[in-house]
């Protein structure tokens, strides 16, 4: 399977969970990172837009935040092909976190971190 | 609300046909974001970051949408074929002739199957047999939900993909970067396919005799003038 790009693997765990609308991805994502990953609406919907063409997520019809319903609002959900996509990045990163851990690596930029 | 108004002046930037689609998503959340800064200096931050967001994204649209219809992309039957496939959406006039066409409001699944079949007899033939490409169009005469549109007099205003159509070509697109290829009337078929529940997708699975050949890694040689 292809390597999926940050932006694009960030929006698919945004939406393992549940389905949801461009500004709650965005939050999601923000949240989850810290505030270190800020994707504003240009860089968002281009994402969206090749990753509706690539399959790895849908549009659905449900609003399931009804206090944000507004008919602008587009809804998203992943789909089998991006859960399947996401799982896969998850273990290529997660098997260079092994690597990073067999080289020290890993505990040497953590050690760095504790002494700055 | 001055805010907003800015936001969509900046977005007349984008190609027309992602605005169409992307527009009022954008502008709502950008509103959302907005909302959300309520310091004057969170707002500055905002609209900072939304310059770049801006600055960086505008081009890669028309980039995308350069690469798509870069003449390297398609190969030349492909690119006939939707060049056929947006005939058969208007209709034309040859001279006196008029070619029966099926007419649509946009380049529906099944306009682009007819295209394809047109442009590549041999594989047509090898398909869905001798006839089969005309047993198509039947069908999709017969089946078709859309009334025909009224003639025009000239092709050349293609009218837009649908979102079908669009789709369909995407995976084309990625079915062919798979197999490190141009895109050929073959990938055009496979992706129209993978739209399973369309009326085109049916007839060719009703239809075809043998549908490995989809999956040959040889295009039969291109003829016919170039388009």
């Amino acid at each position: 399977m292809e390597t999926l790009t940050p932006a694009v693997f960030h929006i698919l765990l945004a939406l393992a969970d549940r389905d949801r609308h461009g500004y709650g991805i965005m939050q999601e994502i923000e949240e989850r990172t810290d505030q270190q990953v800020r994707m504003g609406p240009g860089t968002l919907y281009g994402t969206l837009k090749r990753m509706l063409e690539s399959s790895l997520i849908e549009e659905c019809d449900e609003r399931v935040d009804p206090d944000l319903s507004d008919e602008r609002r587009r809804y998203y959900r992943i789909t089998k092909k991006g859960r399947r996509a996401a799982a896969a990045e998850a273990e290529r990163l997660q098997a260079l976190v092994r690597i990073a851990r067999a080289k020290s690596v890993l505990r040497s930029a953590w050690l760095g971190r504790e002494r700055g | 609300m001055i805010s907003e108004v800015l936001y969509r002046i900046l977005l007349k930037a984008y190609p027309a046909r992602y605005r169409h689609n992307y527009e009022e998503a954008m502008v709502q959340c950008f509103c959302d974001q907005l909302r959300a800064a309520d310091t004057s200096g969170k707002q500055f931050r905002l609209w900072f970051r939304t310059m770049i967001d801006f600055v960086l994204n505008v081009p890669a649209r028309y980039l995308e949408i350069q690469l798509r219809t870069a003449p390297g992309f398609y190969s030349e039957r492909a690119r006939r074929a939707i060049w056929m496939a947006g005939l058969e959406a208007g209709s034309s006039l040859q001279g006196n002739v008029e070619i029966p066409l099926l007419g649509g409001e946009e380049i529906g699944l099944e306009h682009l199957l007819l295209g394809t079949l047109r442009n590549d007899q041999e594989l047509a033939n090898v398909l869905l047999g001798a006839h089969g490409t005309e047993t198509i169009a039947r069908s999709i005469h017969a089946q078709r939900a859309h009334p025909r549109r009224s003639l025009r007099p000239h092709y050349r205003d293609r009218p837009p993909l649908s979102e079908g159509c669009k789709k369909a070509l995407a995976k084309a697109a990625q079915e062919a970067q798979d197999s490190n290829t141009r895109v050929s009337s073959r990938q055009i078929l496979l992706g129209i396919l993978h739209q399973d529940s369309s009326l085109a997708a049916r007839l060719i699975r009703e239809n075809a005799l043998d549908l490995s050949c989809l999956r040959s890694s040889s295009d039969p040689p291109a003829a016919g003038p170039e388009v």
